[in-house]
């Protein structure tokens, strides 16, 4: 699921907390705006913006962060809204939508803890790619002119 | 033409969106709403308020328990429900003295039918079209989310522990004066057709009762509650028509015209 790979360069040591900061602002988003997961994804995408003209590493994790809190948030407002409605509308509890709570708990739980994981390795100066986002983060984010000028990134 | 990278990743989004949906459709296989006993905490709840709201009616109105009026009305009321397999003994009808032209539905399995309305009612047809309504209302959960979408679930929880007199009043209020959401009188309307129509009791009657009324839309006396919480009702009439049409069904009087006003006078000697 996670993938430990070798950076085209090696990240310097403030990079690497940078990049650390951008998945440690999504889980304090995460555990702020529990109940309205649009907090989690605003919090993540101004992170994504302060950094958008920082270094290739410091981008390629803020992206991968911010595209994992965008399909948490597709999930989680699915669960808000329908909770809203057993609430103030139907009142109905059924399987299906226990069965739905239990689904994003553990996706939510799964999503938190590689989170956590990465934070920590890509303080390191690891670099973590997660399956699916990595892919998508290598299509969206592309090394600058700075990166391909200067692969040290110094 | 797709590259490779571009495949793999709408490969892998595919996984990833049908692993959730494999996880969602194996949990909500577990029966979760018998095991936590969600089903039956909703009829307490129901139970209890249906009982907290006709306590503060009983505390308020006068109920009519005369045999001579309950027993007729009761005996039309068996033959929608012996006809529909729906249990009668788990369903209360209270009449209750007053001009006002209302009925409704209270949670717990309870119709309230104002004297107001029955002197309304032509034919006793009628009244059976209005207590099929909200019987069909009952059976298909509606009051309870009428009440959720008006206080919230947490309102009605809060209320049903007792001692709070305002919210039940207010609850009172939602369901005696205030209109249902319109697709579920539709589907009210039609599954009080269906009543009507398995119990042998034509649906016209009915029908014609809400054209009356419609009639009196817009220049609606203050007591013609009916009308208010049931409107655009010369539609519906109109939909029922439609509906009943298919059937082709033979109707029976229940009961005759010269018992239903003898009832009618009955009623307005006891005012």
């Amino acid at each position: 699921m996670i993938r430990k790979l070798t950076f085209p360069y090696k990240p310097g040591d403030h990079e690497a907390e940078r990049a650390s900061n951008s998945y440690l602002m999504s889980l304090i988003a995460f555990i702020a705006g529990l109940p309205f997961p649009i907090i989690n994804l605003m919090a993540t995408f101004f992170f994504y913006v302060g950094n958008r003209k920082g270094t290739y590493f410091v981008r390629w994790h803020c992206t991968q962060a911010l595209l994992a809190q965008a399909s948490m948030l597709v999930m989680n407002t699915g669960g808000f809204w329908w909770t809203i409605s057993v609430l103030f509308r139907d009142g109905e509890i059924t399987n299906a939508y226990i069965g739905y709570m239990g689904t994003i708990v553990l996706f939510n739980l799964m999503e938190f803890a590689a989170t956590v994981y990465t934070a920590m390795e890509t303080r390191k100066g690891h670099h973590l790619s997660w399956w699916f986002y990595g892919d998508l983060t290598d299509l969206i984010c592309k090394p600058n002119d700075e990166f391909t000028n200067n692969p040290a990134g110094r | 033409m797709m590259n490779s990278p571009t495949i793999r990743l709408a490969v892998k989004l595919a996984l990833m969106i049908a692993l959730f949906f494999c996880v969602w459709f194996g949990l909500s296989r577990v029966e979760w709403v018998g095991h936590f006993h969600i089903r039956q905490t909703r009829i307490d709840l129901e139970q209890k308020l249906g009982e907290l709201i006709w306590d503060v009616i009983r505390n308020t109105e006068k109920e009519i328990t005369d045999t001579r009026i309950y027993q007729p009305i009761d005996s039309m009321f068996s033959l929608i429900c012996r006809e529909n397999g729906i249990d009668r003994k788990r369903i209360q009808i209270h009449i209750l003295d007053s001009d006002i032209t209302n009925a409704f539905a209270l949670p717990g399995k309870r119709i309230v039918v104002y004297s107001g309305l029955i002197q309304d009612c032509h034919v006793p047809e009628e009244l059976c079209g209005v207590m099929a309504h909200e019987l069909a209302h009952i059976e298909k959960g509606h009051i309870m989310r009428k009440l959720i979408k008006e206080t919230g679930l947490q309102m009605l929880i809060t209320a049903s522990g007792g001692g709070h007199s305002e919210m039940i009043r207010q609850a009172l209020g939602f369901l005696s004066s205030k209109a249902y959401d319109r697709n579920l009188e539709k589907e009210a309307d039609i599954a009080s057709t269906d009543y009507l129509i398995r119990a042998g009791i034509s649906p016209e009657p009915f029908a014609g009762f809400m054209y009356t009324l419609s009639a009196k839309e817009g220049n609606v006396p203050d007591a013609m509650y009916w009308l208010n919480t049931h409107p655009a009702t010369d539609q519906r009439a109109k939909d029922i028509l439609d509906y009943a049409a298919r059937f082709d069904k033979a109707y029976t009087t229940v009961m005759d015209i010269e018992e239903w006003d003898a009832l009618k006078s009955i009623l307005l000697k006891s005012d």
